[in-house]
């Protein structure tokens, strides 16, 4: 591996004051007039919160939008199931809190691994994000004076957090879709339902297009634009069971990754946890408890390992409070990745409860005590009803078991401040870039950053770039780079489907996911790593040569869709140790076991690693390139995170 | 179209006009039932308020002319609402069942389009027999008028009829039992708070309305009047 | 937690396509878990179905946590399976006894055209939605988020109607095929809020002719909609919607 520097990754952020640089740069933007705004075509690709914003905004303005999506309606986009809240720096409740402040824990939350200038300006739009969604009729929580209620959340010491009961991403979604449905309404936005970008089409080095397969006819079909935005959420599915929804995938970054667009961070994966354990072989994917729960939960295991009494026959002394014994102030609000990873160590140690011995008791007998059933049953009523659904158990009498699962990955394309990725006129917006949380992301700040992106950034940036490409040639699907690119494809997916051998794909990703999860989940090594990365290019061997793919390519056929993806995040997969394997530090998400304290708490070098790892393809034979942006820290200085 | 046939004929303006036909002919049966009520204050009575409707002139052909409108708009409205239906739903499920719970899915609700068919057969059989009957005369106070009692005795002295008047009338009683509750719905005049509260009242009044329909027949047929 | 494993029959609707016939064909899966969620049976049973050469069951799916209204079964007759406010990727197994027959049909509505088994084209609800389910607000800077109260009781009454999935489970549920919840439950929320009211008029005229263009059925009151709907969407929204059909006189053409 090489690490170059070779002027490629210059991240445009502007000159000046941390304060002004994002207005500065607005002025600077070159404008497209309206009269050529409906010359131009962008192809969204996702309809998630970034991608639904960002084709309403710019069907505003008057481009032309071709919006794309696997499911059969924009609505469904896994942004709809984000449960806890959005933050903004209103400070409504008066409680102190300013864009500063947000900016602050946002930058320090993720392990100083984000750039300063997009997470400061992250936090000034976050307040027209707010205001944008009341006006499209988003009903976020109020009290009884009318006003909007903002609530604490993931350990922050202000109230700045909006919800909307337990769906704030369905609710924000809705807003965006809606927007988005209007501008469909009007015929400046055309909607793609039902399509699989499989590759992006490169004219002259500059993104022109797409091909796409249409999911419910098995054709390959080919779109050209003027630029394009890929907003197709995160990858966490890489791990096979994670709390993403069953088609959020990979493939679309990682096809552009593989025309050009450098890969940012990729091993920056975020471990949630609460979420309810793994039942069984036949478990397809996790669900989340709100973290809000950890307000009001003590979390605990046996003292002894094996101790196999029911949890409400484990008396007091025999019980471990562990967060709240490592971490004194913060106990049981130890940050995200703390916790995770503290749940893991009491399992490893054979401390772990349940069937599966990989879950650890969440228990609400204390605080039931303390505010009565009723003040807890208001709080939380329907998280409890949604466990129960699940397990079976009454978390009012019982303590409900949780363990970490995949949840987010901080990592993506790399984009420059202008959200523009290394390919240009390939955009990339909301989890499917790299930028915003660096090596750990803050609750309630991933839909922020989507809508940020969507409705705030992007049509001031990509405006800069169409206005600099008006007297550009216009591309049509007949140019041969459509042809190419459409060939490839279908030789990808005939070969696929010519290996007729005998596992199912399910066999292949759920083996890729143990060994992701082992090795590159919330502790990692140098010699597993290295193992693991052996151990995934004779997987993918294999799979070429011994996966089942049932059905035909010209009809609906989800478990081709499905291998497709899964080829993907083998290859992904490998990218991620590699990048694991290679930032010798612990920092956010990433914890490396070479790299940690006595008492086991991780250890930064900002020294070698204060910086963006960027992956550059260099063919399927060839290992990838390295290059690195430095961070630069100029407003604020890197600390050492501590929740003790 | 004009204003008010775009609104007829929407799927929303449909359901209001079921439902203000619905209730128009509700507000006439319930007229009906307390003038057969007449009936057990004995013939002077009934015969007098009979008599007394048909004095009405221009009046009475009026309310006739809009109860027949309002008659056979409402039919046909319940006749297209079911054929929209069936093409609607072209393939039919295999097995197909109620959740029961808040649905309001009962014999009564799944068969108006039956009851209602039967109440539009019998209202013209029942004209037949009583609107454009040959009527005897009778004399209250010096005053020659159709002698409804005694046809009422007649005919209700009949098993067969009395029979076929009282399964209609528990007809009814079902067309009720869900209309009444949902030509509420229908016009919008129902909250989550007044749902049940409508939903229980339209029982009652439904069971009121075929009750005091049957009891007249019935009375007669058992000769307690 | 389970280890006992139970024997479910099943008789799935399989059709190629819209122009092929459609027929239920027998499967049993003798190794089911009541811990599984009926979509990790059909997972089970498809993977089943592939190591024996046999082509698996098509079937939508997305969140697996009853949000995003991709998972579309009529179970037994009854659209999302037998458990109330339950989308059916939230239906587990230890609901069904060992030994229990289900029948899993897809959606069947005109308007939702069949696409292959179990998987049918629900794009006829986003049209009624961009027919007018919105609030005409550019993306801008608009007034701060805290410039017009709303009273408590409009807050919580728009969030109970905008729960809704969009998963059309009200449409197949309906005897007569109609999406008078679906279209009700938006044009309710957006009438309990100031943002809504300007357009208020014309959203309901154009939603609700949009619902009949694209053949969905007229409603009759059964509420067999809000029996099935997952988010316990109430039929007052329906009452609502005429409500605001009958103030919208003026706007109809
Ligand atoms: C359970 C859960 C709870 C969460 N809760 C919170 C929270 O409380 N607060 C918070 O801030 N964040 C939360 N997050 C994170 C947040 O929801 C996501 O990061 C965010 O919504 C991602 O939005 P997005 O627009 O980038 O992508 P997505 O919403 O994932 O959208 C991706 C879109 O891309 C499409 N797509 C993907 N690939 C292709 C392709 N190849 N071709 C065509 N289309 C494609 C998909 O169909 C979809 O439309 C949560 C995440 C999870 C999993
Ligand atoms: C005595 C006469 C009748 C009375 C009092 C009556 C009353 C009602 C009422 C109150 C409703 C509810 C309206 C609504 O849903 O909004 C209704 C519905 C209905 N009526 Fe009648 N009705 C009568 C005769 C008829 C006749 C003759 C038919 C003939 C076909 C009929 C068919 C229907 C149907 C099908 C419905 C249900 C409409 C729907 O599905 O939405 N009714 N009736
Ligand atoms: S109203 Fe209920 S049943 Fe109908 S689409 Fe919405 S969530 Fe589904
Ligand atoms: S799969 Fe998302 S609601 Fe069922």
């Amino acid at each position: 591996m090489t690490a170059s520097n070779n002027g490629v990754l210059n991240s445009k952020v502007p000159e000046g004051n941390l304060q002004d640089k994002w207005d500065n740069h607005k002025n600077n933007l070159r404008l497209v007039n309206p009269a050529n705004k409906r010359k131009f075509t962008v192809l969204v690709v996702g309809t998630g919160l970034a991608g639904a914003s960002a084709a309403a905004s710019l069907a505003e303005l008057g481009y032309n939008v071709k919006a794309f999506t696997i499911l059969d309606s924009p609505r469904r986009a896994h942004s709809i199931a984000a449960q806890g809240g959005i933050n903004a720096a209103k400070n409504y409740p008066n409680d102190g809190d300013t864009v500063w402040r947000l900016f602050h824990d946002t930058i320090k939350g993720g392990d100083y691994r984000s750039r300063e200038a997009n997470v400061f300006r992250l936090a000034q739009v976050s307040n027209s994000i707010i205001d944008q969604c009341v006006a499209q009729g988003v009903p976020f929580a109020r009290e009884y004076g009318g006003l909007l209620d903002n609530r604490s959340f993931g350990g922050a010491q202000v109230s700045r957090t909006f919800y909307a009961r337990g769906q704030t991403g369905q609710q924000l979604l809705l807003g965006a879709y809606s927007a988005m449905m209007r501008q469909v309404h009007t015929g400046k936005i055309e909607l793609f339902p039902r399509r699989e970008m499989l590759d992006l089409v490169k004219v002259d080095g500059k993104a022109r297009g797409l091909v796409a397969r249409n999911l419910t006819t098995g054709e390959i079909e080919r779109y050209a634009g003027d630029a394009v935005l890929l907003c197709t959420g995160g990858y966490g599915n890489v791990y096979y069971l994670s709390t993403m929804a069953k088609n959020c995938n990979a493939t679309a970054v990682w096809r552009c990754y593989k025309r050009g667009a450098q890969f940012g961070n990729p091993s920056f994966t975020q471990i949630h946890p609460t979420c309810i354990p793994v039942s069984g072989k036949y478990q397809s994917k996790l669900t989340l408890m709100s973290e809000s729960l950890r307000n009001d939960g003590r979390v605990w295991v046996p003292k002894k390992k094996g101790d196999n009494r029911p949890p409400n026959e484990i008396p007091e002394e025999d019980r471990d409070y562990y967060l709240e014994r490592r971490y004194p102030s913060f106990g049981n609000l130890a940050p995200r990745d703390v916790s995770s990873r503290s749940a893991k160590y009491v399992c490893d140690e054979g401390r772990g409860v349940g069937k599966t011995g990989l879950a650890v008791y969440m228990d609400f007998a204390d605080s039931i005590k303390r505010l009565g059933v009723d003040a807890i049953k208001a709080k939380y009523g329907n998280l409890f009803a949604m466990y129960e659904k699940i397990t079976a158990e009454n978390p009012y009498e019982v303590p409900m078991r949780i363990f970490p699962a995949v949840h987010f990955t901080m990592g993506g394309l790399w984009v420059d401040y202008n959200l523009s990725s290394t390919i240009p006129g390939l955009y990339v917006l909301g989890e499917a870039n790299f930028a915003d949380h660096g090596g750990n992301r803050l609750g309630a700040s991933a839909l922020m950053q989507g809508l940020a992106d969507g409705y705030f950034v992007v049509p001031y940036t990509l405006s800069d770039y169409l206005a600099e490409n008006l007297h550009s040639e216009k591309i049509g699907t007949d140019h041969e780079a459509f042809a190419k690119a459409e060939k490839e494809t279908m030789e990808r997916i005939n070969k696929l489907l010519s290996v007729k051998g005998k596992k199912t794909v399910l066999d292949f990703h759920r083996e890729l996911g143990e060994l992701m999860w082992d090795h590159v989940g919330m502790s990692r090594n140098k010699k597993d790593l290295e193992m693991v990365i052996k151990k995934i290019t004779g997987l993918r061997e294999e799979f070429w040569k011994d996966v089942n793919i049932p059905g035909e390519n010209n009809t609906l056929n989800k478990y081709l869709e499905y291998a497709l993806r899964v080829a993907d995040y083998m290859e992904l997969g490998e990218l991620m140790a590699r990048d694991a394997l290679d930032r010798e530090e612990s920092c956010g998400g990433h914890f490396r076991e070479e790299h940690q304290t006595e008492d086991g708490e991780a250890v930064r070098d900002d020294e070698n690693f204060c910086n963006v790892s960027s992956w550059e393809y260099r063919g399927d034979d060839k290992e990838p390139v390295k290059h690195v942006e430095d961070l630069n820290f100029e407003f604020v200085t890197p600390t050492q995170r501590s929740y003790k | 179209m004009s204003k008010a046939a775009t609104f007829l004929n929407s799927q929303v303006g449909r359901k209001i006009a079921t439902g203000v036909t619905g209730f128009g002919l509700v507000l006439f049966i319930i007229v009906h039932l307390l003038g057969n009520l007449a009936y057990f204050a004995g013939a002077e009575a009934i015969n007098t308020y009979s008599h007394t409707l048909h004095q009405l002139g221009p009046l009475l052909w009026i309310v006739r002319l809009g109860l027949l409108l309002f008659f056979v708009y409402h039919a046909w409205l319940g006749i297209s609402i079911w054929l929209e239906r069936r093409k609607a739903r072209p393939d039919k499920y295999e097995m197909y069942a109620s959740r029961g719970g808040a649905s309001r899915q009962s014999w009564s609700s799944s068969s108006m389009i039956l009851t209602g068919i039967l109440l539009l057969l019998f209202v013209i059989t029942h004209l037949n027999t009583f609107a454009f009957h040959d009527f005897e005369k009778a004399i209250h106070g010096g005053v020659e008028m159709h002698d409804v009692h005694a046809r009422l005795s007649e005919v209700f002295a009949q098993p067969i009829y009395t029979i076929y008047y009282v399964v209609i009338m528990v007809l009814l009683g079902m067309h009720l039992r869900h209309g009444v509750w949902s030509a509420f719905q229908s016009l919008g005049w129902m909250s989550s708070k007044t749902n049940p509260i409508i939903y229980s009242i339209a029982f009652v009044l439904a069971l009121i309305i075929a009750a005091g329909f049957i009891g007249l027949p019935l009375s007669i047929y058992f000769e307690l009047v | 937690m389970s280890d006992q494993t139970m024997t479910i029959h099943l008789k799935i609707w399989r059709q190629k396509d819209k122009n092929s016939p459609g027929k239920l064909v027998d499967y049993t899966v003798d190794d089911a878990n009541p811990d599984m969620s009926f979509l990790e049976l059909l997972d089970w049973l498809n993977e089943r179905l592939m190591n024996e050469g046999r082509e698996p069951v098509e079937f939508d799916h997305d969140c697996r946590e009853g949000i995003c209204g991709s998972c579309n079964l009529v179970l037994n007759g009854m659209a999302h399976g037998p458990m109330q406010g339950t989308a059916v990727c939230q239906l587990h197994m230890r609901k069904y006894k060992d030994g229990d027959t289900i029948v899993v049909e897809p959606w069947r509505a005109r308007a939702f055209p069949h696409i292959k088994d179990l998987v049918v084209d629900r794009s006829a609800l986003d049209r009624i939605m961009a027919a007018g389910g919105y609030i005409s607000v550019n993306t801008g800077a608009p007034a701060d988020a805290n410039a017009i109260p709303i009273n408590k009781y409009d807050a919580d009454l728009a969030f109970d109607y905008a729960a809704c999935i969009g998963c059309g489970a009200c449409v197949a549920a309906c005897p007569n095929s109609s999406a008078s919840l679906f279209t009700g439950a938006k044009i309710a929320q957006l009438a309990h809020l100031p943002q809504g009211h300007p357009e208020r008029k014309k959203r309901v005229v154009s939603m609700v002719d949009k619902m009949a263009d694209e053949g969905f059925g007229d409603c009759s009151n059964y509420a067999e909609c809000e029996a099935v709907c997952p988010a316990e969407i109430s039929i007052t929204s329906i009452a609502e919607m005429r409500r605001e059909y009958f103030k919208a006189l003026s706007e109809i053409e």
